[in-house]
């Protein structure tokens, strides 16, 4: 493999570039490494692809990437007969009149929410998946993952990609009821509900992780804005006594959003997933989940690999990945070529 | 057989289950900005109201050009009455001539009896009448537009004795008597005498006195 290409799966967040390299995206792929760099910027992505070996070749590193551009919405909407009948280009202005976006170039996809495939006009699916983001986004991380020494191959929104991975991990357990992920942003979060069979309920929490620094810093009456990230990242037993406090408001809009969604759909959230996006804030779920006596999802990367067909090298420690990780391995997962089935209501 | 198994599952010109990618992705759909969105609907306003604008326009001529018939119609229904109300007017005009030539002509007739008497009450001594003659005679017009004037004329013939210097001082006598009666007076507008002609066997000269008078009361 001297010269021939590596794959590399690549998450890209605010605060962290988490890498993980595969030997193909092909079914049957096997994870070589995994690391993660600090933070999220082209001198991470460098440090990361050297990490693994990689170097600073953009014609040999191939990498697939999941980002979530701040521009990014998402959007879980019915749509009406008249609507039914028009091609996914015509529709493109429909999150645009939803959402009240900018007057810029959007790159947009609409996806079926229980097969995650593409739109198809005349479908009796009502309700359909509304994603994307600034096409400018896209094209400023083309340019930085390039500046950084890899090819593009593939981009993808990683809240999106993480749906797929959940709802193929609750089948994988046979999860009952319903799942609520929170994907932390930077200032605003994604929350959405899936059951086994599909995607049920999307919103958008006003708060991020800018939002728990805040907290932070007056949790501990710290001066400035960089101590109050600093000790929000270091985590551990320094923080665990205001914790709590950290995570009040973040937990009151979570708590808000599941008891808005448990009388409206009549059903349960049975457990919650938090996906940060630094992996120093995976204590943040426990927390949160603690707070509403919730079970926490905490995926077990081993027994998904497994059954998505993939393999791992020899002695590399995926079962201590958390949650933050789902976006990065979700990426490959294909969901139609082993055992599960998806099922469209 | 899996890569068969993604090529059937993957949609045509759609991606893999839940990996819809952004990469390369041609499909923009900012290109129908809201700024456009606008713009067109603001294009479809202005169309639609040109096109309603039109055909406003042209339900109004539509109107019009009925109304156009409607009249023509009448104009040709009416002609036929038009022209029986131009021979009605033309008769009453006539009518309305000869009614004045009826009052032209009755109205001096009311003091001929007068008139006779006067002239024959201030007859000088020496003069015998012959004939006395009244009619209503149109004065010569004196400008083109000028209406019809009518007048009264008065003829009386008759023989004076003696020569011809005294019939004439007589009959001037007799013309200034006449201007003074309450008849004549301010209305004549010539009076003259003529025709006088000697007859030398009766030592009498006949003579012809015209007076033009005014029809209208003094």
């Amino acid at each position: 493999m001297l010269f021939g290409k590596r794959h590399f799966l690549l998450e890209l967040t605010d605060y962290e570039v988490r890498l993980v390299q595969v030997s193909g995206f092909g079914h049957g792929y096997r994870v070589e490494a995994v690391t993660h760099e600090a933070p999220g910027d082209e001198g991470a992505i460098n440090r990361a692809l050297y990490a693994l070996g990689g170097g600073n070749s953009s014609s040999r590193n191939r990498v697939r990437v999941a980002l979530q551009p701040r521009s990014a919405y998402f959007l879980l909407a019915p749509l009406d007969s008249s609507q039914l009948v028009k091609s996914a280009a015509e529709l493109s202005s429909f999150p645009r009149d939803h959402l009240r976006l900018d007057d810029v170039p959007y790159l947009s996809q609409i996806i079926h929410p229980g097969t995650g495939a593409a739109y198809k006009s005349n479908s009796t699916q009502r309700e359909w998946v509304f994603a994307g983001a600034k096409a400018s986004a896209f094209e400023d991380f083309n340019a930085r993952i390039d500046a950084a020494g890899a090819k593009v191959v593939g981009a993808e929104l990683a809240p999106i990609a993480t749906i797929g991975g959940v709802m193929d991990y609750m089948r994988l357990r046979q999860m009952p009821g319903g799942l609520l992920t929170v994907f932390l942003g930077a200032e605003t979060s994604q929350v959405f509900v899936t059951t086994r069979e599909r995607l049920v309920a999307t919103r958008t929490l006003p708060i991020g992780v800018k939002g728990l620094i805040a907290a932070c810093q007056q949790a501990f009456e710290l001066s400035g804005e960089a101590e109050a990230r600093a000790t929000l990242f270091a985590g551990g037993p320094a923080i665990a006594e205001k914790a709590s406090l950290i995570i009040e408001r973040l937990q009151r809009e979570v708590e808000t959003f599941a008891g808005f969604y448990e009388l409206q759909a009549g059903q349960g959230i049975n457990s919650l997933c938090i996906i940060p996006p630094f992996s120093a804030l995976e204590w943040v779920g426990g927390i949160v989940a603690h707070g509403m006596g919730t079970p926490l999802f905490k995926p077990d990367y081993a027994a998904w690999l497994e059954f998505q067909g993939a393999s791992w090298a020899p002695g590399l420690d995926i079962q201590h990945l958390g949650a933050a990780w789902l976006p990065t391995f979700s990426l490959i997962a294909q969901y139609n070529t082993h055992g599960s089935t998806s099922t469209s209501i | 057989m899996e890569a068969l198994l993604r090529l059937f599952s993957a949609d045509k010109g759609g991606f893999p289950a839940w990996h819809p990618n952004f990469q390369g992705l041609t499909h923009i759909t900012g290109t129908s900005s809201n700024g456009q969105q606008f713009l067109k609907t603001l294009l479809m306003v202005v169309l639609m109201g040109c096109a309603l604008t039109a055909a406003y326009v042209e339900w109004e001529l539509q109107g019009v050009l009925a109304s156009v018939r409607n009249l023509k119609q009448t104009a040709v229904s009416m002609s036929v009455a038009n022209v029986q109300y131009v021979k009605a007017s033309d008769r009453f005009l006539d009518i309305g001539r000869e009614t004045q030539m009826i009052v032209d002509f009755c109205g001096p007739t009311r003091d001929w009896l007068q008139m006779a008497l006067t002239l024959f009450e201030s007859r000088p001594a020496e003069a015998v009448f012959k004939s006395l003659g009244l009619k209503v005679v149109p004065l010569p017009k004196t400008a083109k537009n000028q209406p019809l004037v009518q007048a009264l004329q008065v003829r009386l013939m008759g023989s004076i004795r003696g020569e011809t210097d005294v019939a004439l001082q007589v009959l001037e006598a007799y013309k200034e008597a006449l201007q003074v009666t309450p008849l004549f007076k301010g209305r004549i507008l010539s009076i003259e005498v003529s025709n006088l002609t000697r007859q030398n066997k009766v030592n009498l000269i006949d003579f012809e006195l015209t007076a033009t008078l005014s029809l209208l009361s003094p």
